[in-house]
């Protein structure tokens, strides 16, 4: 443990910055998961993932054309959203149509937009700056392959999104709970809807450098269904999910760090695992005939 | 004199393949009264209260009055409880979030749960027999406790009309006489009371008024007299020869 430690005051600054971004990112993903587990949404957390990858490539492809390097995080980051809730949108819509329902539609929008990505992707490593500049860590993650730049752009979205989350907590925790009393009540159950998908969109889209876009869905999963080990309040419950978050992401950095060919993502998803495993032996947490 | 709570005019809802529809339904409720929705199952009720508070597609929202206004000029004035078994249990929070729920309209977007609304729910939970069970988790309460949660989030909303969706299923006989005598201390107060009710056994002894339902209105007054056992035969005949028929093709 204390060569892990040595090992980070000798990697420097940038690598603490990383660390940071890094453990704020699986944080706030620890917490919106929270709201994403009740909503039933998870599989569209990987979806969201996924989908990112062409919003990426032509992002890259756009910033190498205008000059401006295909590396920018902003754009890169835009890329990812813009593809990311493209595909969130075509989940439902799909869903509607005859025989093919939500898993169906989940799966057909998935794959189409992953396999457009790597089609994409095989055109960005054709630039020296995609090859070299962490691209192609893309679907597992790497925050060794960060730079300031990424992990300052990383942070700041995944903190506007943990604001989000705080201002409208009692609302979503309405939503989450009881929508037709939220409906009822006259809050705008709709638009809070889209807000918590757009807040799903940017936590997804802001680890997936350092989860991966292939793994970032676990950060926005197995913290908040641990915490669920937990009992009391919504508040309570988020805060623990958050600190489950914080802690696999922190994990998963530093374990990448010290063993150099493991991707972070795959090391943040088994820490998360790991603790899940553990609440499972919590007790309480079998209720309701979990194993009958 | 003051507009009726609820006032019904040629109410029609329930378009969707999943609900039972509504016809025609006019009725007005006055001040202070407590009402039972009673009919058959499958005879719309639930669609009724959720197409009053428009949870639910309706034909013409004109039809529906609060105090003479449409919903959302009233919104503040009219509580809801939907069935208890719509709801997702397992959801992580504890009872005093979920009582804190019905507070979140006065609160206003993006204001916190401080101490004096933390107070007001508390206070709800004494009134229906849980001030223990604030810290408790929902998923850890029974279903008669998690009825009278459901109560007590109605109850902090302070409305001057409830309408519940069958408070008083599957409950037990505590849960039973606590959210009764709320419901009377409520109607005590000027409160109106619409509740959807199965048990004709408890009709009579909780609630003065009934209407009589099955996709439409047929009968509304005194529960005694309502309920008169030809009119009831009525309600719930339509059932039985309809399951007959069903049987028989």
């Amino acid at each position: 443990m204390t060569s892990f430690l040595d090992n980070i005051a000798v990697i420097g600054q940038n690598t603490q910055l990383a660390l940071a971004g890094c453990t704020l990112f699986g944080g706030v993903a620890g917490a919106v998961g929270t709201f994403v587990l009740a909503r039933r949404r998870a599989l569209l957390a990987d979806v969201a993932g996924h989908a990112s990858l062409p919003g990426v490539c032509v992002a890259f492809l756009i910033g190498e054309s205008l000059g401006i390097g295909g590396r920018t995080p902003w754009l890169l980051l835009a890329g990812a959203a813009i593809s990311a809730l493209l595909a969130a949108w075509c989940v439902p819509l799909l869903a509607r149509l005859r025989g093919i329902g939500p898993d169906g539609a989940v799966a057909i929008t998935l794959s189409f937009f992953f396999g457009l990505g790597t089609v994409l992707l095989s055109s960005v490593q054709s630039h020296a700056s995609g090859s070299q500049g962490g691209l192609r860590s893309l679907l597992f993650g790497s925050a060794a392959a960060t730079n300031r730049g990424d992990i300052i752009a990383l942070a700041t979205l995944a903190f506007a999104a943990l604001m989000v989350l705080i201002a409208l907590f009692k609302e979503f925790s309405a939503l989450a709970f009881d929508e037709q009393h939220a409906q009822s009540l006259g809050l705008p159950v709709r638009t809070l809807d889209l807000v918590l998908m757009v807040l799903l969109v940017a936590t997804v889209v802001s680890g997936m450098q350092v989860a991966g876009i292939v793994l970032v869905v676990a950060l926005l999963v197995t913290p908040a269904a641990a915490a669920r080990a937990f009992r009391g309040s919504i508040a309570r419950v988020t805060a623990i999910g958050a600190f489950i978050g914080a802690l696999s992401a922190a994990i998963g950095v530093i374990l990448s760090l010290r063993f150099e060919e493991l991707p972070t993502g795959s090391a943040m998803t088994l820490a998360a695992t790991a603790i899940f495993f553990v609440t499972l032996l919590l007790p309480g947490r079998m209720m309701r005939g979990a194993l009958t | 004199m003051s507009a009726a709570p609820l006032e019904l005019r040629g109410f029609s809802a329930g378009y969707s393949a999943s609900e039972m529809p509504v016809a025609d339904a006019t009725f007005s409720l006055a001040r202070g009264t407590m009402t039972a929705l009673v009919g058959p199952n499958g005879a719309g009720k639930s669609t009724l209260l959720k197409g009053i508070l428009r949870l639910t597609p309706v034909h013409d929202a004109s039809s529906v009055r609060f105090f003479g206004e449409p919903l959302d000029r009233v919104r503040s004035r009219v509580a809801y409880l939907p069935q208890r078994s719509e709801i997702d249990w397992t959801f992580p929070a504890c009872a005093l979030d979920v009582v804190a729920m019905g507070l979140y309209r006065r609160l206003g977007l993006f204001r916190r749960v401080g101490r004096a609304a933390r107070d007001e729910a508390l206070a709800a939970l004494a009134l229906v027999g849980l001030e223990d069970t604030a810290s408790k988790s929902i998923g850890e309460l029974s279903g008669g406790q998690r009825q009278r949660v459901l109560v007590a989030r109605a109850l902090v909303q302070r409305a001057d009309i409830v309408l519940l969706d069958e408070p008083f299923a599957n409950v037990d006989e505590v849960t039973e006489q606590a959210i009764a005598s709320v419901l009377q201390k409520l109607r005590g107060e000027g409160t109106t009371i619409l509740a959807v009710h199965h048990d004709l056994g408890t009709v009579r002894s909780i609630f003065e008024d009934a209407i009589l339902f099955n996709i439409r209105v047929l009968a509304h007054g005194p529960s005694r007299a309502t309920l008169a056992d030809t009119s009831v035969a009525r309600a719930y005949g339509i059932v039985l020869e309809q399951e007959h028929a069903g049987r028989t093709s």
